[in-house]
């Protein structure tokens, strides 16, 4: 059972009551036994005087009484001695019991089985039946257990048995017999008293003297003692039940008190807790069912006291409970439409910056761009100014979120639109930075790398405004771009910014990012860093930028392991395509054909398929004639495809034994006949499908020049 | 290159890839193997890329070969590239193009 507060009142009523009932209990013990002993010392003190009374009259007064006493003192002196066997023998108690209730009938019927035990007694007795109804008397009168009559002998300091009377059941070993010899150790007072439980017998006794009288009444002499004894023992007992009864009483008492008490407790407390726990408990399930509307639940605590207040304050935190997930809701709805509204801002934003893929025959474009947030502040843009003139930029916007990604969006616009104004870098990035500032009371800024490609001059003019150093990549190798940093957009008012122009050959990469990349950081709080950047550069030197960039994402992903990116990510590569391939092969074999027509149509991918097919006839045709009729000791084959503006120039040359195509006359068939040679279409169809074809016999070579526009 | 062989009502070789130097014995081959009974053939180049004139040849021999068994063939679906290659040399003219 759960420890309930019907419980612990219970238990506590229990406790106080026990407690209570054991302190009174001990408190009214000591002082109702006393006060009952004092009750019957006063009863005996009563009783005792009524006797003694009866015996100043009876005894002192030369009754029957006194000489029966000395004649009795007197045989006993005489004739009993402590030695009082039985002179007749008998096999059980009951044997001599009979024995003697059919001897002394009267005597039995008078006294009980007392002077059986002591049959000379009885005989001795009958003959004073005054005295024994003496005893008899002041037994029943007094309510004692027995009375005796003694005499005190001087000579053995001990008083000396001559009658008893008992009644009630008799322990052998209690009785003295008359003649009996009881050591004490003082005179027994010579004045009526009665002595308490420190008596010599350890009973309850009242001691009257018997006094011999003269004629006028006056005491002569002492005769013996007359002794009425009550039973202790009988008198404990009843002080012990009274007690007991006095117990029993004050528990049913608190028993029934208790169960008034939890009765009480009950309908007063208990009951309204349970309403206040109830009410609880449906407002909570109230709570977690969905959808309805939540109501209030009246505890309907109707007692005055502060189980009211509690209900009282119970509903108006309801109310309050209720009018705060009301708020919750409909900030959640409202935060549900701005996440949805921030991943719509987040797809336009990504929608507003170019491809992340753009190859034309001068430039191939990856860029990679990873937000932090739903929206964020990095962007990179790259676009023509003409035809000769590609610009580009990449840029990190302070801060991230929706304040940084409206930042960026206007960042972008106003570096895009100006540039396209055909302004030098700098000027635009004057205006740009001026601009920025305006309105600026975020405090945003940005860092930026701005580049323009001339594509003639292969010469590459940026402005680097405090970002990042971008990589250049070579055939030469790989290193960081050593450049001015600027001051960073948005930062001093009225800055002039200083680009600088480096060489930017064909088959350049410049491989931009933002420090998303360099600062990100692993659970050691270790920066990636560029050192880790140049080794994956490193790494896929001869492989597709997009190899470089899936190298470079996964070497990040290994390092930060599961740490949450802090900021944006975006990777920028720009390569000024070098479209030449050049191969050269040592007595080939028709396998050259298509090895050569393959690396063609990956280099220049670009190129629509209906020419890329027509390169795949002309390569057919050309190295099928060298491999096919051209003779050398080691015939080398050496073929060389460029993009020149909008032109391919296609030299085969071999070393082969001189021989002209072009001499060949233009075969065409008019109509089918059995004699139809198959040879020589080759170059006809090669005429046809290039814009100029000329050949040379240059250095034991035979060298074929074509020029196909594209 | 890839060469399908169907018979039906016609013969279809179906041909997918280039037909060039490499490839173009392996159209003579397959269709040397193939036992031809059917009056006319269709050559579907639905799927080729290009022919040069080593596949001219071959299509030439197949021309001289049916004409001399008195069956023919047509070249089907032709692409911009094989019909400039076919009109430059006259296989145009010689040749049942639909």
């Amino acid at each position: 059972m759960k420890n309930t507060i019907k419980l612990k009142i219970i238990t506590l009523g229990l406790i106080v009551s026990i407690l209570a009932m054991a302190v009174s209990l001990v408190v009214s013990y000591f002082s109702y036994k006393n006060s009952l002993y004092d009750q019957f010392d006063g009863t005996i003190d009563k009783t005792t005087e009524d006797v003694d009374k009866r015996f100043k009259e009876e005894i002192w007064y030369g009754s029957d009484v006194v000489d029966e006493i000395k004649e009795i003192k007197e045989y006993v002196a005489n004739n009993y001695t402590d030695n009082h066997d039985d002179p007749e023998t008998f096999d059980t108690y009951d044997d001599k019991r009979h024995h003697y209730a059919n001897k002394y009938p009267s005597i039995y019927a008078l006294y009980g089985e007392t002077f059986i035990l002591y049959p000379a007694l009885a005989e001795f007795l009958t003959k004073y039946k005054d005295i024994m109804s003496m005893l008899d008397t002041s037994v029943k009168v007094s309510g004692a257990k027995n009375a005796f009559i003694c005499y005190y002998d001087e000579t053995t300091s001990s008083l000396v048995q001559l009658v008893e009377y008992r009644v009630g059941n008799i322990d052998i070993k209690e009785i003295y017999y008359p003649g009996s010899h009881i050591a004490v150790s003082e005179t027994p007072n010579q004045e009526s008293s009665v002595v308490s439980k420190y008596s010599v017998y350890g009973k309850m006794q009242k001691t009257i003297p018997i006094y011999e009288r003269d004629k006028i009444g006056e005491p002569e002499g002492l005769i013996a003692y007359y002794f009425i004894e009550y039973d202790y023992e009988k008198v404990e007992q009843e002080i012990q039940h009274t007690i007991l009864i006095q117990f029993a009483t004050l528990g049913a008492t608190s028993v029934v008190l208790i169960i008034l008490y939890v009765l009480g407790a009950h309908f007063l407390i208990i009951r309204n807790i349970n309403k206040l726990k109830k009410a609880s408990s449906d407002f909570a399930d109230n709570l977690s069912a969905n959808g309805e509307e939540i109501k209030t639940i009246e505890p309907g605590v109707k007692s005055n006291d502060e189980l009211r207040t509690l209900s009282n304050t119970f509903v108006s935190m309801e109310n309050s409970l209720i009018n705060y997930i009301n708020v919750i809701k409909e900030q959640t709805i409202t935060e549900q439409k701005m996440n949805a509204e921030l991943s719509v801002a987040s797809k336009i934003q990504l929608e507003a910056l170019p491809n992340k893929q753009y190859d034309d025959k001068d430039i191939s474009v990856r860029a990679y761009i990873q937000s932090a947030k739903e929206v964020g502040g990095d962007f990179y843009d790259y676009f023509y100014l003409d035809e000769t003139h590609l610009a580009f930029c990449i840029c990190d916007v302070s801060g991230k979120g929706v304040p940084a990604s409206l930042f960026m969006m206007r960042g972008k616009e106003l570096i895009k639109s100006k540039l396209l104004s055909n302004n030098s870098i700098e000027n635009v990035l004057y205006d740009v930075n001026n601009s920025l500032l305006n309105n600026n009371e975020e405090g945003l800024f940005i860092t930026a790398y701005v580049g323009v490609i001339d594509l003639v001059k292969e010469e590459l003019t940026f402005v680097s405004a405090g970002h990042e150093r971008p990589f250049i990549i070579t055939n030469e190798g790989i290193e960081q771009l050593k450049c001015n940093s600027n001051f960073i957009l948005s930062g001093i008012k009225d800055f002039n910014y200083k680009s600088e122009t480096i060489p930017f050959k064909k088959g350049t990469t410049i491989f931009l990012h933002t420090d998303g990349l360099n600062e990100a950081i692993n659970a050691q709080r270790e920066e990636f860093g560029y050192e880790r950047i140049l080794s994956s550069l490193d790494e896929t030197k001869n492989l597709s930028l997009d190899e470089k960039i899936s190298n470079l994402n996964n070497k990040l992903k290994e390092f930060v392991g599961d740490e949450e990116p802090f900021d944006n990510e975006t990777l920028l590569f720009i390569q000024n395509i070098n479209l030449e391939l050049d191969e050269k092969y040592e007595n080939p074999g028709f396998e050259v054909i298509e090895d050569y027509t393959n690396k063609f149509n990956n280099m220049f991918g670009f190129l629509e398929q209906k020419v890329k097919y027509e390169f795949g006839i002309i390569f057919d045709e050309l190295l099928n004639n060298v491999v096919s009729y051209e003779k050398a000791d080691v015939l080398t084959l050496e073929v060389n495809a460029k993009l020149e503006k909008d032109s391919i120039i296609l030299t085969v040359s071999s070393n082969g034994q001189e021989y002209n195509p072009l001499l060949n006359k233009d075969k065409y068939i008019d109509k089918y006949s059995d004699d139809i040679q198959v040879g020589g279409f080759g170059v006809t169809i090669i005429k046809n499908l290039v814009d100029s074809i000329i050949y040379n016999r240059k250095d034991e070579k035979n060298v074929l020049t074509l020029t196909k526009k594209i | 290159m890839e060469i399908k062989i169907t018979h039906a009502d016609n013969l279809t070789i179906e041909l997918t890839g280039r037909l060039d130097t490499v490839t173009s014995t392996e159209l003579a081959d397959a269709v040397a193997k193939e036992t031809i009974t059917e009056k006319l053939v269709i050559i579907d180049f639905k799927n080729l890329e290009y022919i040069s004139s080593a596949g001219l040849r071959v299509l030439l021999a197949l021309k001289k070969q049916f004409t001399a068994e008195d069956r023919d063939f047509e070249i089907h679906n032709l692409n911009d590239v094989v019909k400039e290659v076919f009109n430059v040399t006259g296989f145009i003219n010689i040749l049942s193009v639909k």
